[in-house]
């Protein structure tokens, strides 16, 4: 079956400034969807009201669709009656700088699998190694899941905080930038996983780097100025000619 | 040449005026030490210690004991702490997410406010309201009680703690919050399943401050307890605190044991709060 | 189950804060409806005309004047001692100390801020005992002794301000004077204190509103019900005080117009506190704004 999100018409507004301006985009399980375009143009605004991040905001105005057809139903994100946080747990985020909480490892997962989930201690600890071991963290950290979280590396806590969406069983990834803060290795492996997960789950990333996107995106979406300019698929990506036409004009 | 030499002299005597004064800081609070050691010395004889730590205050009859003003005073403080504590967690709780945002900032403008607030118009205020209240609704007893005092004392030190566990939740909260949003979790869940989880150290550390805060009190305890030198033996009851003790018999007699119980009391309270000083005050900065 | 907690937790902290304003709020109107048909120059100088209370020395009986020229001579004399004072040590602290005297100094800040006030007014009430002993057999307690009581009372504000103002300074400010060739007192003189000028004033101003509403202390070194119906005449001569009076009339008031004598005077008070820490409280916030920037 097929899993697809789908984004019609999207304007969103901060107060009097429009942001976005009738955004068209889709994306689906088995592909790495990703979002590129200079600074400011919009990309994480994007990314962010699929789950709904920008309402934390206040004076936030978002017109249009996004339609998540996961399972038996397509749901609206903006229609009445939805569940927020349950929405947020179903298109699990992952931020440009790891957002670990300044606890230790194992209350990392246990804080939010105990008050989201209100699963039993038993419970937390299978999901946490399953996720630790799915995103290659497992024997790192299993000796040591009472040190605090913060004294992993960039990289590890990265891989954690994906382990930690992961553990909420989501139904489709957003991530943005999820290796600008992170050194060479580390994007390397944070790739990696996210090649791993393409085909469990419809990934859209907002993307820093061009590199990046020809090596890991199956499609793309060029963003300038809060409208989509340009939709690149697979062969277009691999085009050094027309990657670097692209990155003339955007940088 | 000459001018740096001047400069440099300039430097040097203003360096030393500055020490002086920092030094001066230094010898009050050990001259304030020496002074209440030097006076409670006759209670630390094995007679003087017989006396001043027992259980019957009758000066009349020769009886200087404090203890019971001691135990009055922990009580006190700790009823007051016990009100105020979990209220703070709540206003906290209430700023950081559980109420509007936009209520956010006018409440914690209010609790800033109350720290300008006069401790002797909140006795005031409340020797005037409390008692009668009091006598009303429990039908007995003077209205001059435990409970009427240690709820007032709860109001003092209420925002002492809220602005300790605000002033460390204001760097902690913007990590967690966008964390815990993107997580499903709601306000409540990300407040009370984790901002409070991980300030643990702050909490206690804000207790502990409004305890040594709300021992500290002299004019509350003053005004609304009745000041029996009695045990506590309920909620209506009237007891004397360690602070309005001192007050009291200072306003009264002079010399003799009855001086020497104050100033024993004195050292108590110093030792006491010093105590909670010394440990809680660095952490508490350190957290800021 | 869980959501059921949580919901009483939401009420609870909607109780809490709305609790806690109600109770702000009551105070506050109680205390001005008590007081406000007594404000005026009645309130402050009895059936005396206020000119001549004020300039010709007067005595006033039944008005606060006397307590209030205390408040604000007891204020100004504790200020004088403790502003100096606590700005020196704290500059000292902030550029010159080494770790171990730092270290020293703040725990015993610290130690000071937490001391009870009545175990200071305690403190000083010994030193006149030590003196009646020694060197003064008639040493009496009165407006000097307190005045430095209090100022010890409020050093710790006046020293923490300043520590914190000065340590707060960004570090271009701090290499300015040392880049223009100027000596280290220059350098303090000229750039670095006015720069934290914000800091330090909104804690000079913290200080004096202590010193305001203190009454534990002065009533163990001098504070009295009546001194004369003039304010204090000499540093060692009784005196009166806002907060002592107010305390003395709830406990004695023996008709309606001495309580509601009391209750303009707490409202007098609360005024000059209030408006004293808003005034700090805005300018720390200023400074906050400007360095944030």
């Amino acid at each position: 079956m097929e899993q697809l999100i789908t984004v019609a018409g999207l304007s969103v507004w901060f107060g009097d400034t429009r942001v976005l301006t009738d955004v068209d985009i889709e994306f689906r399980r088995g592909e790495v969807t990703a979002l590129i375009g200079p600074s400011g143009s919009g990309k994480t605004t994007l990314l962010r009201s699929v789950n709904r991040m920008n309402d934390l905001f206040s004076g936030v105005r978002t017109e249009g669709q996004v339609t998540l057809a996961l399972g038996d139903e397509a749901v609206q994100a903006y229609g009445n009656g939805m569940d927020v946080a349950l929405l947020r747990r179903t298109a699990g985020m992952v931020f440009q700088n790891p957002n670990v909480l300044p606890a230790s490892i194992r209350k990392n997962f246990a804080l939010p699998l105990k008050h989201v989930l209100g699963l039993s201690r038993d419970e937390i600890d299978e999901r946490l190694e399953a996720t630790l071991k799915d995103v290659e963290l497992w024997d790192d950290v299993r000796d040591r899941l009472g040190d605090p979280a913060l004294t992993l590396s960039g990289g590890q806590q990265q891989r954690l905080c994906f382990a930690r969406v992961l553990s909420l069983e989501p139904q489709a990834l957003l991530l943005d930038e999820p290796t600008a803060s992170l050194d060479f290795l580390a994007t390397r492996r944070i790739e990696a996983l996210i090649e791993r997960l393409k085909g469990r789950f419809p990934i859209l990333s907002v993307s820093h780097s061009l590199g990046q996107t020809s090596r890991m995106a199956d499609r793309a979406y060029v963003l300038k100025e809060g409208s989509i300019v340009e939709a690149l698929d697979r062969d277009a990506l691999h085009d050094a000619e027309r990657l670097q036409q692209l990155a003339e004009e955007l940088f | 040449m000459g001018s740096t030499d001047s400069h440099s002299r300039t430097d040097a005597l203003l360096r030393v005026t500055l020490g002086t004064a920092a030094a001066i800081s230094v010898v009050a609070v050990l001259s304030i030490f020496a002074f209440l050691v030097y006076f409670s010395l006759p209670v630390f004889s094995a007679e003087g210690a017989r006396q001043v730590l027992s259980w019957d205050w009758q000066p009349l009859q020769g009886s200087f004991g404090i203890l019971p003003m001691v135990v009055g005073s922990l009580v006190l403080a700790t009823f007051a702490v016990a009100l105020a504590f979990p209220a703070a967690v709540l206003v906290c709780a209430f700023a950081y997410g559980v109420g509007p945002a936009r209520l956010a900032r006018p409440v914690m403008a209010v609790i800033n406010l109350m720290t300008g607030i006069p401790t002797i118009v909140y006795a005031f205020v409340a020797v005037m309201t409390i008692p009668p209240l009091l006598r009303d609704i429990f039908e007995q007893g003077s209205g001059f009680a435990l409970l009427g005092a240690a709820v007032t004392l709860a109001v003092l030190v209420l925002p002492t703690i809220v602005l300790v566990i605000d002033s460390n939740w204001r760097g902690l909260a913007p990590r967690t919050s966008e964390a815990c949003a993107s997580l499903g979790m709601s306000p409540v869940q990300h407040v009370f399943g984790v901002l409070v989880p991980v300030s643990g150290s702050a909490l206690l550390s804000a207790l502990v401050l409004g305890f040594g805060r709300a021992l500290g009190d002299t004019m509350i305890a003053l005004m609304l307890t009745g000041n029996a030198p009695l045990l506590p033996t309920s909620a209506l009851g009237s007891i004397r605190a360690l602070t309005a003790h001192i007050g009291m018999v200072m306003a009264t007699a002079v010399g003799g044991p009855a001086h020497q119980s104050v100033f024993a009391s004195g050292l108590i309270l110093l030792l006491v709060t010093g105590t909670i000083s010394a440990l809680v005050r660095r952490s508490v900065r350190l957290e800021a | 189950m869980r959501k059921w907690r949580e919901r009483i937790l939401v009420g609870a902290s909607w109780v809490a804060a709305f609790g806690v304003l109600a109770v702000v709020g009551v105070l506050v109107v109680f205390l001005v409806a008590r007081s406000a048909h007594i404000l005026g120059p009645q309130l402050l100088f009895g059936d005396v005309p206020w000119t001549r209370a004020v300039f010709a020395g007067a005595r006033v009986f039944d008005g606060i004047w006397p307590a209030v020229v205390g408040t604000l001579t007891l204020v100004a004399l504790s200020a004088g001692i403790a502003i100096p004072l606590g700005l020196a040590a704290g500059i000292h602290v902030s550029e010159y100390a080494g770790p171990r005297f730092k270290a020293s100094v703040t725990l015993v800040v610290d130690v000071l801020a937490g001391i009870p006030s009545i175990v200071m007014g305690l403190f000083g009430f010994s030193m006149i005992l030590l003196l009646r002993r020694t060197v003064a057999q008639e040493a009496k307690t009165g407006l000097l002794l307190a005045a430095v009581c209090i100022a010890l009372l409020v050093l710790p504000y006046m020293i923490r301000a300043t520590q914190s103002a000065l340590a707060g300074l960004p570090m271009s400010i701090r290499l300015l004077g040392p880049s223009l060739g100027m000596s280290q007192t220059q350098t303090l003189r000229r750039v670095l204190v006015p720069a934290a000028s914000r800091g330090i004033l909104s804690g000079a101003i913290l200080s004096v509103g202590r010193a305001a509403e203190d009454t534990a202390v002065i009533m163990l070194t001098g504070a009295v019900a009546t001194a004369g119906g003039r304010g204090p005449q000499d540093l060692l001569g009784k005196f009166e005080a806002l907060p002592f009076k107010i305390f003395v009339i709830a406990a004695e008031h023996n008709t309606a117009a001495e309580l509601d004598q009391g209750f303009g005077a707490a409202l007098v008070l609360l005024t000059l506190t209030a408006t004293l820490f808003i005034g700090a409280y805005l300018l720390q916030r200023s400074l906050e704004r400007r360095w944030n920037n």
